[in-house]
């Protein structure tokens, strides 16, 4: 203790440095993997939100929602689970520059209705709930909103948050306008019906799930989220390379940690010399680590958030506290590693050695 | 008979170096009693080295037995050893032995960190006036002449009131000046305090404050039979 901390204040530059490079390697990392994670999150948060069991599509669809066709009939086939019908189609909205979104049409009392975190729910077919994000690019509450390819102006009446799929922000009608809308929209307003959607929702209970599997097919949300076109890809690639980076940031930083303590070897060989027991040594090199690690550490999360506030709206960013958690566990960890592997270095010197 | 505050009696060291054989220290009887102060000269690579780590307990003799101030130290372990030197020996080395980062005064409690103990502020101060380095209390080693960090480091090792003082070339680094204060200082310490003081030294000028001077040439230690 004594010691640890008489050399942190005695040679404030060079340890302001060191603590400088641990923030910096701790910052990389966890930027990146909110930013990561920002971006995996943006691809499903629209659909996790619905904290469903899991989706039926139409089986030729081929796990893609936008192509996926159910018929009432289809719907009716569904039984013995709570369920919602969601139609689902994309659109483009202009409004201080274009912006694609996902068109989402639900019924007003189903459970897969979003959550309105500003202004009201949709109470009209020419009202929609939009996500908060369009906010970002000048979308206000009563703002008259028009899809390009429809004349049809719609007023935005709430907004609700979490609410992107596969990156695009969502925009909420009424199942029944959202049929006209995407008819008008792909030009074909002629060939619009009165029963179609994309696909249903399901949220499990107690009782016997079954549907008509000849033509439809159910699979779990998470299943769903890896069938979304790149999103498994996506994951795959940020995640290796994320943990690569962990990995070598832990490695770099353990080595650096042993190589602090290494060089004043000589000095703890006099103090051994000297009848200083081992024991206090250890302590007083573990003390200095865990201040050292701790305030880099410190340094780096701050800086992270600092940036995700900055970058807001710009990129999806978002920490999820159990990877932060994780990542500085890893690294105290790691540095815990160097640490005592130089602490053994420590305890073996020869003071003999240190007097000639 | 006065106590006799380090004995050594037929303590020999011998190292094997590939397959050769080097007898560092031939078989030696040697004792010190206190306000003893005793020079032991020699070129280097004759043994002084080998004969003041085995006299301060940081290494154990081949074969005959070491007795620091009455316990017989020949058989014990590192952590025994290390004990025993932290309450029984105090070293000044040649190079510096101050920590780099620690102040003149946090040198001296640096003692009473590791045991655990308080500060005795008025030792301390009395340590500091007597050896007239009052003014280098805030100092870091950087900061002070060679003079001055051997002074502080006489004052770390009293402060520590140990019975026996090993010093290995305390003046190696000073001018004739400074190295003569320097050992003036250690030699009344000495004897004032009742300590038994050992310094090895290959400067000849120096054993005038000496009460016994011995000789160490290829691992034989000789009286000087003028001293």
């Amino acid at each position: 203790m004594f010691l640890g901390i008489n050399e942190i204040k005695h040679d404030k530059a060079r340890f302001v440095l060191i603590i400088a490079v641990i923030a910096l390697i701790s910052y990389l990392t966890y930027f990146l993997t909110a930013l990561a994670y920002g971006l995996a999150t943006s691809y499903t948060q629209g659909i996790d939100k619905w904290n469903a069991s899991g989706i039926v599509l139409q089986k030729d669809a081929n796990n893609n929602v936008g192509r996926s066709l159910l018929t009432a009939a289809n719907y009716d086939s569904v039984k013995g689970v709570d369920k919602a019908k969601l139609g689902v189609s994309s659109a483009t909205v202009e409004l201080t520059k274009k912006k694609d979104i996902a068109l989402f049409g639900v019924e007003r009392s189903s459970f897969i209705a979003p959550n309105v975190t500003e202004g009201r729910a949709v109470e009209s077919s020419t009202e929609v709930v939009a996500s908060d994000d369009l906010k970002l690019i000048g979308l206000k509450l009563n703002d008259e909103l028009k899809f390009k390819g429809s004349d049809v102006g719609y007023k935005v009446v709430g907004f609700t948050d979490h609410a992107t799929f596969q990156t695009a922000p969502i925009v909420y009608l009424d199942l029944s306008e959202w049929r006209v809308a995407t008819a008008a929209i792909s030009g074909m307003g002629s060939m619009r019906d009165v029963s179609t959607i994309s696909a249903i929702v399901t949220r499990h209970n107690a009782g016997i799930f079954a549907y008509d599997d000849s033509v439809l097919t159910w699979q779990s949300i998470r299943d769903f989220s890896f069938t979304l076109p790149g999103y498994s890809a996506q994951v795959a690639t940020f995640g290796t390379m994320i943990g690569f980076l962990i990995f070598i940031a832990s490695f770099m930083l353990a080595i650096f940690i042993y190589i602090l303590t290494i060089q004043k070897k000589s000095m703890f060989g006099i103090l051994k010399a000297e009848g200083v027991p081992n024991r206090y040594i250890s302590r007083s090199v573990k003390t200095q680590i865990v201040i050292l690690v701790s305030l880099g550490m410190f340094v780096g999360v701050v800086l992270t958030l600092l940036t995700g506030w900055g970058l807001t709206g710009k990129v999806p960013f978002l920490v999820q506290p159990l990877f932060f958690v994780a990542i500085t566990a890893l690294f105290l960890f790691c540095a815990a590693v160097g640490g005592i592997a130089s602490v053994r270095v420590v305890t073996k010197i020869d003071p003999v050695e240190a007097i000639g | 008979m006065a106590t006799k505050l380090l004995e050594l009696s037929g303590v020999s060291r011998t190292f094997t170096q590939g397959s050769e054989t080097i007898r560092a220290l031939q078989k030696t009887d040697f004792s010190i009693e206190p306000g003893e102060f005793v020079a032991v000269i020699g070129p280097s690579g004759s043994g002084k080295s080998t004969f003041l780590t085995i006299a301060g307990g940081l290494q154990t003799p081949t074969s005959g037995t070491v007795t620091i101030d009455g316990m017989d130290v020949t058989g014990m372990n590192t952590k025994q050893l290390s004990r025993v030197r932290l309450e029984h020996v105090g070293f000044i080395l040649q190079a510096s032995s101050l920590v780099p980062f620690l102040t003149v005064e946090d040198q001296l409690e640096l003692r009473n960190r590791v045991t655990g103990t308080k500060v005795d502020e008025k030792a301390r101060r009395a340590l500091f006036d007597k050896l007239g380095i009052s003014k280098l209390r805030k100092k870091y080693p950087s900061d002070l002449s060679g003079g001055e960090r051997q002074r502080v480091a006489i004052a770390k090792v009293l402060y520590g009131d140990p019975s026996l003082i090993l010093a290995d070339e305390p003046t190696a680094s000073l001018d004739t000046i400074k190295a003569f204060e320097v050992v003036e200082l250690l030699a009344r310490e000495t004897r004032e305090r009742g300590k038994a003081t050992i310094m090895v030294t290959h400067d000849e000028r120096l054993i005038t404050y000496c009460d016994r001077v011995y000789e160490m040439h290829d691992g034989v230690l000789k009286q000087r039979k003028n001293h």
